[in-house]
This record gives C-alpha cells, sequence and structure tokens, in this order.
C-alpha cells in the first residue's frame, strides 16, 4: 500500500519521488503561517498514530490515511506533516523505508494537496453543511483513489515484479476510499456546525 | 482543541490492541522440507497470496499461502533459499533460508526447539510499542513549538 518498502522500486523512481517530495515541502515551508503550524502538527500526530492502526481487507490490511481531512485543512503544508510522520514511522517500526521516503510522501501528500486545493475554495464559498459535507466526502475519496494511482505507477514505472493487480488494489482500496470518504466528510460536517471558523476560507 | 486531543488518545489506546500493518516472513527448513509463514505486524496473516522461492536467482517452488498465510515446499537445492510474499498490492517481504549443512543431529534437534523462541524474537522485534507511537507524538508536537517559538523570534 502506501508504505512502500526499501529495495522493490528502480532508482529512478525513488530519485524523482524524492526531488517531487522536496519541491513539496518547499511549497509546504513557503506556505507555513502561525495558525498553520499547529494545525500542521496535529493533523501529524493524527495520520502517524491514525495509519498504525490497520483492518484486515481481502490479502491485506488496510489503515486510514486521513489524506483529503489533510488536504483540506492543511493544504500545501500536508506535504510537511505527511513527511514528519512517515519518516517517524520508518524509523521506528520499519513501516515504509528510509529511501522510500520521498516517494511514499509524494504519494500520499499530493494527491491530498490536489483535492485540497479543488475542494478549499467551494467550502469556503458555501456555508451550508451539506453542501460542504459533500465536498468533504468527495475530496477523501478522491485523495485515496489518486495515492492508489501513484502507488501501481511507482511500481509499474520501476518495471518492478511486484507491480500491483489492479482487481487485488480494487479489493483493497475501494473500501478504504468509501470509509475515508465517510470520515472526512464527518468531520468536516462537524466543524461546519460547530467550529466553522477552523475550515478554509 | 480538547477534543481533538482526547481523540489523539482514544487512538492512540487502540493503536496498542489493534492491528498493524507492516508485511513479515518467517521461513525455516526442517530436514528437507522449508515451512514458514507470512504475517502483518501485530496480528493478521496474507491468506491466499502468491509466494515464490528462488535460490541463485532461479525459481525453485511457487504457490499461495493457505487460510493461515503458510507455505511448505521441498528443498531441492542446497543452496540458500529467498522466500517472497507479495500480496499483489504493494506490500512484499522477504525471508532467507541459509544453506543446508551437513549437522550432526544434536544441533537440529537445538534448531527444532529454539524454534519457537525464534517466532518469539521475531514478534517481539516487529511489536508495536505503546511508548514508541507516544514519543513520536511528543517529538511531533515538540517540532511544533519549535516551528513556533523560532517564528515568534523573528518577529
Amino acid at each position: 500500500m502506501a508504505h512502500i518498502p526499501d529495495g522493490v522500486l528502480s532508482a529512478p523512481v525513488l530519485i524523482g519521488g524524492a526531488v517531487l517530495a522536496a519541491g513539496g515541502i518547499v511549497w509546504a515551508l513557503r506556505s507555513l503561517d502561525d495558525a498553520a503550524i499547529p494545525k500542521a502538527g496535529i493533523m501529524a500526530a493524527v495520520f502517524f498514530a491514525g495509519s498504525l492502526l490497520a483492518v484486515p481487507i481481502g490479502p491485506s490490511t488496510v489503515h486510514l490515511i486521513f489524506a483529503g481531512l489533510m488536504g483540506i485543512l492543511l493544504g500545501p503544508v500536508t506535504f510537511a506533516a505527511v513527511l514528519v510522520a512517515l519518516l517517524l514511522q520508518a524509523s521506528m517500526f520499519g513501516f515504509g523505508g528510509i529511501t522510500t521516503l520521498g516517494i511514499n510522501s509524494f504519494n500520499i501528500a499530493a494527491p491530498a494537496v490536489l483535492a485540497g486545493l479543488i475542494a478549499r475554495p467551494i467550502l469556503a464559498r458555501t456555508v451550508s453543511t451539506t453542501m460542504r459535507t459533500i465536498v468533504a466526502a468527495c475530496a477523501g475519496g478522491g485523495a485515496i483513489a489518486g495515492t492508489a494511482l501513484l502507488v501501481s505507477l511507482s511500481f509499474a514505472l520501476s518495471g518492478s515484479e511486484y507491480t500491483p493487480i489492479a482487481s487485488v488494489m480494487a479489493v483493497t482500496y475501494i473500501p478504504l476510499g468509501i470509509v475515508e470518504a465517510a470520515i472526512t466528510a464527518a468531520t468536516i460536517g462537524f466543524l461546519s456546525r460547530v467550529q466553522p471558523s477552523a475550515l478554509p476560507a | 482543541m480538547k477534543r481533538i486531543a482526547c481523540a489523539i488518545a482514544v487512538t492512540l489506546m487502540l493503536g496498542t490492541a489493534a492491528q498493524a500493518h507492516k508485511l513479515g516472513v518467517f521461513a525455516t527448513a526442517e530436514g528437507d522440507t522449508i515451512t514458514g509463514y507470512g504475517f502483518f505486524v501485530g496480528g493478521g496473516n496474507p491468506a491466499h497470496v502468491p509466494w515464490t522461492a528462488t535460490s541463485n536467482g532461479n525459481e525453485i517452488a511457487a504457490g499461495e499461502t493457505d487460510d493461515e498465510g503458510r507455505f511448505a515446499f521441498d528443498r531441492t537445492t542446497e543452496a540458500a533459499i529467498e522466500i517472497t510474499i507479495d500480496t499483489e498490492e504493494g506490500h512484499i517481504a522477504f525471508a532467507t533460508v541459509d544453506a543446508a549443512t551437513t549437522e550432526p543431529d544434536i544441533t537440529a534437534q537445538i534448531e527444532r526447539a529454539i524454534q519457537p523462541l525464534r517466532e518469539d524474537i521475531l514478534r517481539l522485534e516487529n511489536r508495536l510499542r505503546f511508548m514508541d507511537i507516544l514519543s513520536a507524538v511528543f517529538l511531533i508536537i515538540g517540532l511544533t513549538g519549535m516551528a513556533l517559538w523560532a517564528r515568534g523570534r523573528n518577529k
């Protein structure tokens, strides 16, 4: 899944991923303001702890990523939050790997940021909780679909014999996408009701 | 803010009980048979997924894991054997069985006797530790504080 281990991707993909992730980090640091720092810290902690919990589905286990939620609440700063959490997971638990840190960060953060870029202006324009919930659900599900695509692409571009098989990916990622959509929608809907100022303006 | 802190705390508590996500392989030689299993760190097994065994780059055996993620095959070479489990959705893990040696019986018996210990050690090494999770969360909080402090100084 999103934690690709060391030793299965080719060097160009690893380097490309690292360069893209570095670009994302620069973007994140540029757009980091005082209000974003605590939010980024909280989301990094949620992502770190949340993605350690995995439930068995099909031949594998899946875990939440909170990608859509991060993209909406943090925007480009998601790159920094994801990198910090993945670095800690790799160094403490051996989830993912150090050489794959760049590509894994990019695979998770890029679709999240893209979903956020699309969703944030819509969320800011409307005050309807229903509308916000629908947009959040789309962002949550869309970000997971993007990650699934990028993970497959990473293997395929490496010419790896371990390239995921679409049907197996579908079995594990579609339920995950639905759950992520529900969680993103529930969280954004909740914030919209009780703390609309926490949403992007 | 308090609600979010509570949510993180609950997630952490669950974290110690729930299952984690890294795939691992355990493999061992018993006489002329190689047996082993795949496991997800913290619990769960990759059932009905393909495994392959290679020696010096040549495939010597392949198959699908059973309901409990186990596999077994006959040793057809004296050389070291690498076993790979691929869940076909991005999880891959490897294990190596050392080259066969003509050991005296006593060594083979000891090997068999310490087998459960080896498995326990592997599981212990791969356990999610509550203190590790907690320290990582506080590291993130510390980073947040450092970033705020650095920005405050620049003003």
